[in-house]
C-alpha cells in the first residue's frame, strides 16, 4: 500500500516537473513573470564614495556603491537574515571556535580569473593588516586556514557569536591580489565577483557599471548598465528625475516626497531603517548619575509625538532594540518603561524623589548634518520642559560633536545610531564598561555580564533568553534613552521595478532591479 | 619698473607663506581629526586610533608635521588625501578647471550683461528703461545665487524636461554638452556680477558724459558712436573693469554653494568636503591654492589699472 502511495506521489512530482514548464511555454507572455532584460539605470546619490577600496574605505556612501561590484563569503537579506553569497554553505563547530566555508564552484572574478580559497585567505589578510574600525572586528580571529581550493577555515580565540554577521558585509569582499598589485588598491578601480562591473569612475560626478555576464547567481543581473551619479542638493536630485537624467533616487528629506505627489509617473518607496535617534547620557554627570532621574526623562517622552512632529511621521516608536530587529526585539508590552505611556506626574515624582523638585538645565548637542538630529531635540525640549527639565540645544559641528562623544565632554547628545543584523552591536558595543563605543560611560556589572555572555553563547534559544533579559535592563539603566526608528525614502519612474529596500540602509537590491520599458 | 616687479613677488611669496602657516594650524585647531571622522560613532579603541594616526603622519610634532608639507609644497608635491590615499595635487587638477570655467563664464554673462545695460541706462538717462533698471539691480544684488540656482532649476524641471541639467564632462571632452550644463550656473553666478557692473557702469559713463572733452568733442562735429566708443566708453569703462577683476575673487567664493547645488565637481565642494572630513592635506592644499589665485588677481588688477589709466604713475 505504501509502496503504491510513494509511487504515485512520485508520479505527480515527475508529472509536475513536466507539465508545468510546458504550460509555462504554451501560456507564454500571460504567465510570464520574467523580468525584462536590458536597460540602463542612473541612479542618483546624495554623496560620492571617499575612496572604492572595500578593505580601506570607510565612509557609508562608498560601501553603498561596492555593494554593487563586491561580494563577501555571507550577504544579509532585507530581514536581515544571514545568506550565503560566495560561500554556499557553512558550518560552526561545538565549541563556537571553528567556522567551515564552502565556496560555490565556478566563481569568476571580473577580470576573469577563477576564485579559490587563497583569495579568501589574501583578502582576509590584507583586511587585518590595513587597520582601521573594520578590521577590529576581527580581532579574536585566531588563524585562518584553506585545506583545499573551495574550503576556508577560521579558528577564533573565544566564541564570537556575532562572528557571521560581521562576515556578511561587501566590507568583507574577496578580492584579487593581481589587481591589488597592478594598481597599488583599489581606490579608483574596481575588480570584484559582484554583479556589476567596473567601466569607469568620475570622482564627484559619477560611478559607471555594466552587467557581469559571468555572475554566479546566472540569469541576474537584468539591467545592462548602471550609472550611479552624484547629486548633493534634493531639489536638484528630484529636477533631475523629472528631466529624465535619473530613473532612481534617493530622498534624504521625507517631507521631500510632497513635490511628487499626484504625479503618477513616479513611484516612491519609504523603507522602514534599524537606525534610530536617541538621547545619549552621560551617566558620570550629575544629576544624571541618578538612575531614577535617567528614568524619568525616559518615561515623560511621548515618542509617537516625537516621531509625527520631527521626523513627518516618517518612522516608528522604537525600545531598546529597533521592531525591526525582528528576530530579537522584545514587544514594547514588555519592555519597563517603553511600556507606560508617557507619565508627566509619575517623572516629576521621580525627579522629586532624587532631590529636584524644582528641576533642571540639561544640555545637549546636536549637529545639523543629519536631518533629524535637531527636530527630535527640538520636540524633546518641549517634551521635557512639562517635568520642570529645560533642555539646552547647543547646535555644532559633526566633527566636533563626534569628539565630544569620543571623550565624554557632554551631558547628552541628540544623535543617530546605525543599525545592524546581530543584537552583539546594541548591547555590548554600546553599553560594556570596556567598550570604546560606550559614551555613556555605563558601568553596570549585570550589563557588562549579559552581554558578555550574548556575545560568546553560540546556542539560538540561550543567547535569544539573555538578550530578552537585557533589553529589560538597558531599559532600566536608561543610559541610552531611545527615541524612534527612521525611514529612508526613494522616488523612481513608475517603469523601474524589483528594488527592495534593507533595513540597515544597504542597497544590494539595486543589483536586482529590472526595467519595463527595457523589453518592449 | 623691475625694483616694483621684484617688490611685488617678494611680498607675494611672504604673503603665501604667512597664509600656509595660518591654514595649517587653523584646521588642526577643529576638534577632531581625519582618523576620528573615519571611525565616526563606531566602536573603536585609543590603540586602533593611534596605530592609524601614526600611519599618516598626525603623531609627529606639529612643526614637524608642517616642515614636511611645506617641503612637499615646494617640490610640487601636495600630498595625499588622507581620506582616500589619492594625490591632492590630481585631485585640484581635476576639480580646478570646473571652478575656473564656471566663474570664468559667470564673469562673462555678468559683465556683457552689465555693461550693455548699464551703457544703456546711462544713455537714455530718465526714461522709463533706465528707471526700471535701477530696482532690478538692486535685487539682483541681493538675491543669493543658490537660490537663484535651485529656482532654474525646479524651472527646467516643470517646464522644460528635455533640457540636461546633471553630468558635468569637461570642454575637452564634448563642448557642447559642457557648455548645455554649464548655462544654469553661469548665469545664476553672473547675475548678481552683473548687477553691481551695470550700476557701476552707469555712474561711470554718466560721470564721463559730463565732462568738458565730451562736449568739446561735440562741438568738433565727431559722429555721436565715435565719441561713445573713442572718449565715453574708453574712459567710462576703466573703474569698471577694475571692479570686474576684484569681483572675479568674491565669484570663486560665491561658486562654493552653487557647486553643490548643480552638482559641479569644482575647488569649492572639494574644500567643503574635505574640510568636514578633517583631510588636512587636503584642505592645505586647496586654501593654497585659492590664495595664491587670489594673490594674483590682486596683482593682475593692480598692473592692469596703471596700464589702462595713464594718469596713475608705475612703482
Amino acid at each position: 500500500m505504501m509502496h503504491s502511495l510513494f509511487r504515485i506521489r512520485r508520479l505527480g512530482r515527475v508529472l509536475s516537473a513536466t507539465i508545468f514548464p510546458l504550460a509555462l511555454i504554451a501560456g507564454g507572455h500571460a504567465m510570464a513573470q520574467e523580468a525584462c532584460r536590458g536597460g540602463t539605470l542612473n541612479v542618483g546619490y546624495s554623496a560620492d564614495a571617499v575612496g572604492l577600496d572595500p578593505h580601506l574605505s570607510t565612509a557609508l556612501n562608498s560601501e553603498l556603491m561596492f555593494q554593487m561590484v563586491y561580494s563577501g563569503l555571507l550577504k544579509v537579506d532585507d530581514s536581515m537574515a544571514i545568506q550565503p553569497d560566495l560561500a554556499e554553505s557553512w558550518s560552526v563547530s561545538e565549541d563556537g571556535l571553528v567556522y567551515t566555508f564552502t565556496l560555490r564552484d565556478g566563481i569568476k572574478f571580473h577580470n576573469g580569473r577563477a576564485v579559490s580559497s587563497d583569495d579568501v585567505v589574501y583578502s582576509f589578510n590584507r583586511i587585518l593588516s590595513g587597520g582601521g574600525a573594520f578590521s577590529a572586528r576581527f580581532a579574536d580571529v585566531a588563524k585562518i586556514e584553506n585545506p583545499d581550493p573551495r574550503t576556508v577555515v577560521f579558528t577564533l580565540k573565544r566564541p564570537f557569536a556575532p562572528f557571521l554577521s560581521v562576515l556578511a558585509t561587501t566590507k568583507a569582499a574577496v578580492v584579487p591580489e593581481e589587481a591589488v598589485k597592478e594598481h597599488g588598491d583599489l581606490q579608483n578601480f574596481m575588480v570584484g565577483t559582484g554583479p556589476f562591473k567596473f567601466v569607469e569612475y568620475r570622482p564627484g560626478t559619477s560611478l559607471t557599471l555594466e552587467r557581469n555576464p559571468d555572475y554566479y547567481d546566472s540569469g541576474k543581473p537584468y539591467l545592462d548598465r548602471m550609472v550611479i551619479k552624484v547629486i548633493p542638493d534634493e531639489v536638484t536630485r528630484i529636477a533631475a528625475l523629472r528631466t529624465g537624467e535619473v530613473d532612481f533616487t534617493q530622498i534624504t528629506d521625507p517631507l521631500s516626497l510632497q513635490i511628487l505627489d499626484g504625479d503618477d509617473s513616479f513611484k516612491t518607496e519609504v523603507v522602514p531603517l534599524l537606525r534610530r535617534s536617541l538621547l545619549v547620557l552621560n551617566v558620570q554627570d550629575t544629576p544624571l548619575s541618578d538612575v531614577r532621574v535617567r528614568q524619568a526623562l525616559s518615561l515623560a517622552l511621548d515618542r509617537q509625538e516625537v516621531v509625527d512632529l520631527a521626523l513627518g511621521g516618517f518612522g516608528d516608536i522604537s525600545g531598546p532594540f529597533p521592531s525591526g530587529l525582528a528576530a530579537w526585539a522584545l514587544p514594547l508590552g514588555e519592555v519597563p518603561i517603553y511600556n507606560e505611556a508617557p507619565n508627566v506626574e509619575k517623572a516629576k515624582q521621580m525627579l522629586a524623589e532624587a532631590g529636584f523638585a524644582d528641576g533642571f538645565t540639561l544640555t545637549t548637542y546636536a549637529a545639523p548634518q543629519y536631518k533629524s538630529h535637531i527636530p527630535v531635540a527640538e520636540v524633546l525640549q518641549q517634551q521635557l520642559a512639562k517635568i520642570g527639565v529645560k533642555l539646552d540645544i547647543q547646535v555644532i559641528e559633526w566633527g566636533v560633536l563626534l569628539d565630544h562623544w569620543g571623550k565624554g565632554t557632554f551631558q547628552t547628545i541628540t544623535m543617530t545610531y546605525a543599525g545592524r543584523s546581530d543584537p552583539y552591536f546594541y548591547t555590548f558595543e554600546r553599553l560594556h564598561s570596556n567598550s570604546p563605543g560606550n559614551a555613556s560611560r555605563l558601568k553596570d556589572p549585570e550589563i557588562d555580564r549579559l552581554s558578555e555572555e550574548g556575545m560568546t553563547t553560540t546556542d539560538p534559544a540561550a543567547r535569544k533568553a539573555i538578550y530578552d533579559q537585557l533589553q529589560v535592563k538597558m531599559a532600566e539603566a536608561a543610559a541610552l534613552i531611545y527615541v524612534a526608528t527612521e525611514t529612508e525614502q526613494f522616488a523612481m519612474r513608475k517603469e523601474v521595478e524589483g528594488y527592495r529596500g534593507m533595513p540597515d540602509g544597504g542597497r544590494n537590491y539595486l543589483a536586482e532591479i529590472s526595467l519595463k520599458d527595457a523589453c518592449q | 619698473m623691475f625694483t616694483y616687479v621684484f617688490r611685488k613677488v617678494a611680498w607675494t611669496a611672504l604673503v603665501m607663506l604667512v597664509v600656509s602657516l595660518i591654514v595649517f594650524g587653523a584646521v588642526r585647531l577643529i576638534p577632531s581629526d581625519a582618523v576620528d571622522m573615519m571611525f565616526q560613532a563606531e566602536s573603536g579603541s585609543e590603540e586602533q586610533r593611534q596605530e592609524l594616526r601614526r600611519m599618516f603622519g598626525l603623531d609627529r610634532a606639529w612643526y614637524v608635521q608642517y616642515l614636511s608639507w611645506l617641503g612637499g609644497i615646494l617640490t610640487g608635491d601636495f600630498g595625499t588625501s588622507m581620506r582616500t590615499g589619492i594625490s591632492v595635487g590630481s585631485e585640484i587638477a581635476r576639480a580646478f578647471p570646473v571652478t575656473l570655467e564656471l566663474v570664468l563664464l559667470g564673469t562673462l554673462v555678468g559683465s556683457a550683461l552689465g555693461i550693455t545695460l548699464g551703457v544703456l541706462a546711462a544713455r537714455y538717462r530718465g526714461s522709463f528703461f533706465d528707471w526700471l533698471i535701477q530696482p532690478l539691480g538692486l535685487i539682483g544684488l541681493s538675491i543669493p545665487n543658490f537660490w537663484l540656482g535651485s529656482l532654474f532649476l525646479i524651472g527646467v524641471g516643470f517646464y522644460l524636461p528635455g533640457m540636461r541639467i546633471v553630468g558635468y564632462v569637461p570642454f575637452g571632452e564634448d563642448p557642447l554638452r559642457n557648455l548645455a550644463v554649464m548655462a544654469l550656473p553661469a548665469l545664476a553666478l553672473g547675475l548678481a556680477l552683473g548687477a553691481a557692473v551695470m550700476r557701476m557702469t552707469r555712474t561711470s559713463v554718466l560721470e564721463v558724459m559730463q565732462q568738458d572733452f565730451v562736449r568739446t568733442a561735440r562741438a568738433k562735429g565727431v559722429r555721436e558712436p565715435t565719441i561713445l566708443r573713442r572718449h565715453i566708453l574708453r574712459n567710462g569703462l576703466i573703474p569698471v573693469i577694475t571692479v570686474i577683476t576684484i569681483q572675479v575673487g568674491v565669484l570663486i567664493g560665491g561658486s562654493i554653494v552653487l557647486e553643490r547645488v548643480f552638482a559641479l565637481p569644482g575647488l569649492g565642494r572639494l574644500l567643503v568636503t574635505a574640510i568636514g572630513e578633517r583631510d588636512y592635506t587636503m584642505v592645505q592644499g586647496i586654501t593654497l591654492v585659492i590664495s595664491f589665485i587670489f594673490v594674483m588677481i590682486n596683482l593682475f588688477t593692480d598692473i592692469l589699472y596703471r596700464v589702462l589709466d595713464p594718469r596713475v604713475k608705475i612703482g
